[in-house]
């Protein structure tokens, strides 16, 4: 279906208006209140809206020009061109022209019309404004709502979109009247019974099964727990009188035992009594034996330790006089050895003092040649001091004559010469060759062939009448050359002056001489410096100082009963030190053989004083030791006697304790043979065990009367039957629960395979047009993906998604998105969808957009027009209306001005 | 001298599985019906007495008013009635029998009632009794141990009459061989048969001869599904002994009037086979209601229409017995054409589920389940 042209009279601003729309694209422009949406909207009242009526639509449309409001419109639709005209108003009619057709008119116009455009009659009645809106709702884009989502307001076209989602995906219908009540009571069969979380609802079925299982099963364990405890009672009741019957056997019996046990024990206490007796007498002598026992036993271990000593003592003493003379012998030795070091020691200093005294006397001679060489050394430093007198006086005179003074004098006679070569140069020479008028310089008349040489500024006179004035060199420089000139003059006369010369040649000369004076000075300075005067003065001054001292040392080492001739040959006095220090040496030699002698003897004499010392030392103690042994042991034979005393004593003690012994262990072993010990066990044993027994007969009475108390019935119930009913009551609420949860399963397993099958229905159905929606999005996007979800019966596309995970953006609500990519997204949708719908229209169907993308940025409009253009080309046709024809400038529109 | 051998009538039993709490009582009640109909049979055989050989009450501890039926029950008998407790109502300490509202019961309905609790000789007119009571629900020791020796001073010329209660070799309460073995074992063989004329068991549910003089008179009534056919379960036994020493005469009488059925396991290969089942319940239980009790196991496939008949019967069935104790292990097997009705549905949808349920039989076990569920609700929302 394709606009080609429309026409519209008496119609709200437009009186009469044709447009021609035969293009794909088609730009419909002007101000303001110039009538665009108002054309749009008559084209779609034109289309749908029944002629004949007065609702508020009707009315609208009247023009204040007056007359019927009008819409002629020109189409193509279902292989022909065809020609509508409506006039509105409450005698509306609608005409309706097709080629080769004959003319319709009135409700069979309309009818003819609704089945061209594939639509469900004319609109018409009461809410016609709503109405109108949904009719071709997705093509028809008024003002302000380009950025709604197209899947509302394809609501009248859904099945049609639907039919075409079908064809173009082989899917047969999403699901069925009968699948979706199916569902509906599975789901609402889940409401009921489930929460959200999967769990059995309070008061659902299973819910109750399960309570009533619990509470079946407490009721079992509590039926269980009032058997056991009667059972208990029972056992508690038997055992109980098994015990009293023990108990009582027990307590008869160890009263029987106890009885025969006592009277043998009165007899035992009566032996005891006698057995303590002959134990006391049996100590008594046991102790009196020991006694003399232990006192002849101490004498004879007295008596041996002292033959011990004493045979220990006797040859002790031999050895200590041996040691004394040892002793006394190292002594001497000793005492010689230290003789022979004193002597050897004496002789040792006076080798050392000739020796000496012969070393001071060398030294003595070394130092008297020493004295000699620098007495000589002075004498010629005088003589240098002599000539550098000299030639210092004959130097002083000339001191002024330097090398810098001389230069001076010659840049003096320089600068003169210069500044009279200068002042020549700058002089002007005039001589008169011929003249036959007077010539005067400076007044001064200048004859024929007469020269003057001017230096400086002069008037020449040539006749009467004419002056000339003649400045030679520039006037000025000449007078600055003439002063310069005699300046340096007198500097130089000046300067020879101060040094009292007379020309610069005779300074030259003197200065020659000066610098020959000064060059002898020098080299004898240097021999001064050499000859080094103040030491040698001073070396002179401490070797005779020294010469002093070697002859006192000298003096002082020989030996007062020595007489010594001390040549003053230094060779023969050298090795007469040498040899007397060689005697030296020897006496040394000597005087350590006598002290490493004195030292040994000395070290042998000690320690046979030391080994002496000891040995006495332990004899002092030995004779001690025996000395109070023989007292203790005089103290010991006094108090016990001899030996034949001691011994008569201690045979009468042993026969006697023998006597006692015998008495005493036959009172034991009558004891024994009553079995005392284990007697008096029993009976302990026996009286615990009867009072034990007699406890726990108290005890066990106690429980029999509790166990029988409990075990009384009162014959309300039967606890045993009680249990049995019970636990067939939880058996069976468990079978109940076993059941309905099987039965959930086996439900919510249903209704699981049924929602994925109704899911996997809708997403192949709704990729068709996700597919033709993608070219658009990637073209907007660069590559995001539309995600359309079915309404779960299938009777809608309910919702729309963005799908941008391909930049890791995530899925996005349509209605999350921003304005201006709802504006996009809305009308890519817009055009896959009138793409799918064309089909059914000769491939072609008209987009109205009203003012559409008024604040999308240039960037956006630029990519909506790439849209456009698109899908012009795909076979849709889109009229814009806008007030800004400049933002579709390169789309290649074809323009109508209103 | 004749007398009525009779034990095991566990009054009181609560036949806690039957869900039914009226068809619980009603079986109850039955079981004293059947003591008090026992009457009539003494009346007409002329007996001296009768001996009861334990398990007169279910439980050790019955109450009141169960106490109160059974001593009216027995009390309605007239002729003296000699019991021993047995391993359900065993005389230990807290039992039955010295509880004071029995001695008070008994007193006031039943003066004809003797509970035997030592194992002593009571020596009656015609005969003497030589009770083997159970002291405690599990005795390990042979109750019938003091016979083994003859009593010293028993009378010559009486009849001597052993009461016993307790499982002998292949034969106990249970039904099964040597069930809790060693647990009040009675061992006949080691009893000098020629000291006494006739021994009396309870226990065992069926009755039978088990040695010569030696019987098994089994339940009064019914009170479980028997195992195996030989039990007869349901009598009572008339003994008559002509004179000491002499074989005595028994005589079985059918008291028992509550139908136990339970037929071999039943299966299923399809569901012409539910016409075959109905038959054979038809043949134990006919028309009447509320007389029987049915245990049968059913297993093999039944399609969709196959299980809902077999859930339609199983409810009558629910309704008419006492107790049905159905143990079933049916697998669903949906026919081709029940198959092919989802399958092949206009409803794509159900039809698609149905086919992936259908391919996925084999390993999803909730399969078969989720498409007869599929079926119902399709059905629910086309009604």
């Amino acid at each position: 279906m394709k606009l080609l042209s429309a026409t519209v009279r008496n119609y709200r601003t437009h009186r009469d208006k044709t447009v021609q729309l035969d293009d794909d694209l088609v730009l419909i422009h002007g101000p303001n209140e110039s009538g665009k949406s108002t054309l749009a909207e008559a084209i779609h009242c034109a289309l749908f809206l029944k002629a004949k009526g007065s609702t508020n639509l009707h009315k609208a449309m009247e023009s204040d020009h007056g007359g019927t409001p009008e819409v002629e419109l020109r189409f193509s639709a279902g292989g022909s061109k065809h020609t509508l005209l409506k006039s509105f108003g409450s005698s509306g009619n609608t005409t309706l022209e097709s080629d080769g057709q004959a003319t319709l008119n009135g409700s069979a116009a309309e009818e003819c019309l609704a089945r061209l455009l594939g639509v469900d009659g004319t609109v018409s009645g009461g809410g016609i404004e709503a109405k109108m809106e949904k009719r071709w709702g997705h093509l028809w884009v008024r003002q302000g709502t380009s950025d709604a989502t197209p899947l509302e307001s394809v609501e009248e076209s859904q099945s049609q979109l639907r039919d075409k989602l079908q064809a173009s995906s082989g899917q047969s219908i999403l699901s069925s009247p009968v699948d979706n009540a199916v569902i509906d009571a599975l789901q609402a069969w889940e409401k009921d019974n489930f929460t959200g979380t999967g769990k059995a609802k309070t008061h659902s079925d299973l819910d109750k099964a399960e309570k009533a299982l619990a509470s079946a099963k407490e009721s079992a364990e509590t039926a269980r727990d009032a058997l056991e405890q009667l059972r208990q009672a029972a056992t508690n009741y038997e055992q109980a009188e098994a015990d009293i019957e023990r108990h009582e056997k027990n307590l008869a019996e160890a009263e029987t035992q106890l009885k025969a046990i006592e009277a043998q024990l009165k007899t035992v206490n009566t032996l005891r009594e006698q057995s303590k007796e002959k134990t006391r007498l049996r100590e008594a002598i046991e102790k009196e034996l020991k006694e003399l026992t232990a006192a002849d036993a101490e004498i004879r271990e007295f008596e041996s330790q002292l033959k011990t000593l004493r045979a220990d003592a006797a040859p002790k003493e031999k050895e200590i006089e041996k040691l004394r003379t040892e002793s006394k012998n190292k002594q001497t030795d000793y005492e010689k050895a230290r003789s022979a070091r004193e002597a050897a020691s004496q002789s040792l200093s006076r080798l050392r003092s000739i020796a000496d005294a012969w070393q001071a006397h060398c030294e003595g001679l070394q130092k008297g040649k020493v004295i000699a060489d620098l007495s000589k050394q002075l004498k010629k430093i005088e003589k240098l001091k002599a000539s550098q007198k000299k030639i210092t006086k004959e130097l002083a005179p000339l001191e002024e004559f330097t090398t810098e003074a001389i230069e001076e004098l010659e840049a003096s006679e320089h600068a003169a010469k210069q500044a009279q070569l200068k002042l020549e140069a700058y002089a002007l020479q005039i001589e008169v060759l011929e003249s036959d008028q007077s010539i005067e310089i400076n007044g001064q008349p200048l004859d024929k062939g007469q020269k003057q040489i001017l230096s400086r500024a002069a008037e020449l006179q040539v006749g009467s009448k004419t002056r000339i004035r003649l400045t030679p060199g520039g006037a000025e420089d000449l007078e600055a050359a003439r002063s310069a000139s005699e300046e340096a003059a007198d500097a130089l006369v000046e300067a020879l002056k101060a040094i009292g010369v007379d020309s610069v040649e005779a300074a030259r000369a003197q200065a020659r001489q000066r610098a020959n004076l000064s060059d002898d000075l020098e080299k004898l300075e240097e021999q001064l410096e050499d000859a080094n005067a103040d030491a040698t003065e001073e070396e002179l001054a401490e070797a005779e100082k020294a010469l002093v001292q070697l002859e006192a040392r000298r003096h002082a080492a020989v030996p007062k009963d020595e007489s010594i001739e001390f040549t003053q040959d230094l060779k023969q006095a050298e090795a007469a030190y040498e040899k007397a220090h060689e005697l030296q040496a020897e006496g040394n030699q000597a005087f350590a053989q006598a002290e490493s002698q004195e030292n040994a003897t000395r070290k042998a004499a000690e320690k046979a004083a030391e080994l002496l010392g000891s040995a006495e030392e332990a004899h002092k103690q030995q004779s001690e030791a025996i000395k109070k042994l023989e007292s203790q042991l005089d103290y010991a034979l006094g108090k016990a006697g001899d030996s034949k005393v001691r011994s008569k004593a201690i045979n009468s003690g042993l026969a006697n304790f023998d006597q006692a012994k015998q008495a005493e262990q036959s009172v034991v072993k009558q004891l024994d043979e009553l079995g005392a010990e284990q007697l008096e066990l029993d009976a302990q044993r026996l009286r615990e065990s009867a009072k034990k027994d007699a406890d726990k007969l108290k005890d066990a009475n106690g429980r029999k009367i509790e166990a029988r108390t409990e075990l009384r019935s009162s014959g309300n119930q039967d606890p045993e039957r009680e249990l049995k009913e019970a636990e067939a009551d939880a058996a069976r609420c468990q079978q109940r629960f076993d059941q309905l949860d099987h039965q959930s399963k086996v439900r919510l397993h249903l209704l699981e395979k049924l929602r994925a099958a109704r899911q996997a229905t809708t997403a192949a159905l709704a990729k068709p047009l996700e597919d033709a929606v993608n070219p658009y999005l990637k073209l907007l996007f660069g590559g995001s993906r539309a995600r359309l979800h079915w309404a779960d019966d299938g009777s809608r596309i309910e919702s729309f998604e963005l799908d941008r995970t391909d930049k890791q953006n995530g899925l996005f609500e349509f209605q999350k998105l921003s304005h201006g990519t709802r504006e996009q997204v809305a009308l890519a949708l817009r055009l896959a969808m009138a793409q799918l719908l064309a089909v059914d229209h000769d491939g072609c169907l008209p987009l109205v957009l009203d003012d559409a993308f008024t604040h999308a940025d240039k960037d956006r409009l630029e990519k909506l027009k790439s849209l456009l253009y698109q899908a012009s080309h795909a076979g849709l046709q889109i009229l814009l209306l806008s007030c800004h024809p400049e933002n579709y400038n390169g789309l290649s529109a074809s323009e109508v001005s209103l | 001298m004749k007398f009525l051998h009779t034990a095991d009538w566990q009054i009181g039993k609560p036949f806690q599985s039957i869900s039914d709490h009226a068809k619980r009582e009603s079986l109850r009640k039955q079981r004293l019906d059947t003591l008090i109909a026992l009457k009539s049979l003494i009346e007409k055989d002329k007996l001296d007495f009768v001996v009861v050989c334990g398990d007169l009450f279910d439980s050790w501890t019955p109450d009141a008013a169960t106490v109160s039926g059974l001593c009216s029950a027995v009390g309605s008998l007239k002729v003296p009635v000699y019991a021993i407790p047995g391993n359900h109502d065993h005389g230990g300490p807290g039992c039955i029998w010295e509880q004071e509202f029995f001695l008070r019961e008994k007193e006031q309905l039943a003066p004809n009632f003797h509970i035997l609790l030592k194992p002593e000789p009571v020596v009656l007119e015609s005969a003497v009794l030589l009770p083997c009571p159970l002291l405690r629900r599990h005795e390990s020791e042979d109750p019938t141990e003091w016979l083994r020796n003859e009593p010293e001073g028993l009378p010559e010329e009486l009849p001597r009459i052993v009461l016993a209660h307790g499982s002998t070799q292949g034969f106990s309460s249970s039904g099964e061989a040597d069930s809790e073995s060693g647990i009040n074992r009675i061992e006949l063989e080691r009893l000098p048969k020629s000291s006494y004329d006739y021994i009396a068991l309870g226990d065992w549910h069926g009755m039978k001869e088990i040695a010569p003089g030696a019987w098994f008179c089994g339940t009064s009534e019914q009170d479980r599904f028997a195992k195996g056919d030989s039990n007869q379960p349901g009598h009572v036994c008339i003994v008559e002994i002509e004179n000491t020493g002499a074989a005595p005469k028994v005589t079985p009488h059918k008291t028992g009037t509550v139908g136990w059925h339970s037929p071999d396991d039943f299966h299923f290969t399809n569901d012409d086979d539910l016409e075959t089942l109905e038959s054979q319940i038809e043949t134990f239980i006919g028309q009447q209601t509320n007389r029987d009790l049915l245990k049968v196991r059913v297993h093999g496939t039944l399609s969709f229409t196959g299980i809902e008949s077999f859930e339609k019967l199983a409810e009558s069935l629910r309704a008419r017995l006492i107790r049905l104790d159905l143990d079933q292990d049916l697998q669903i097997e949906p026919s081709v054409e029940e198959l092919n009705a989802l399958t092949e549905r206009q409803d794509p949808l159900i039809a698609l589920v149905a086919q992936q349920l259908r391919d996925s039989m084999e390993t999803d076990p909730l399969a078969r389940d989720a498409l007869r569920e599929l079926q119902l609700q399709t059905r629910k929302v086309e009604a």
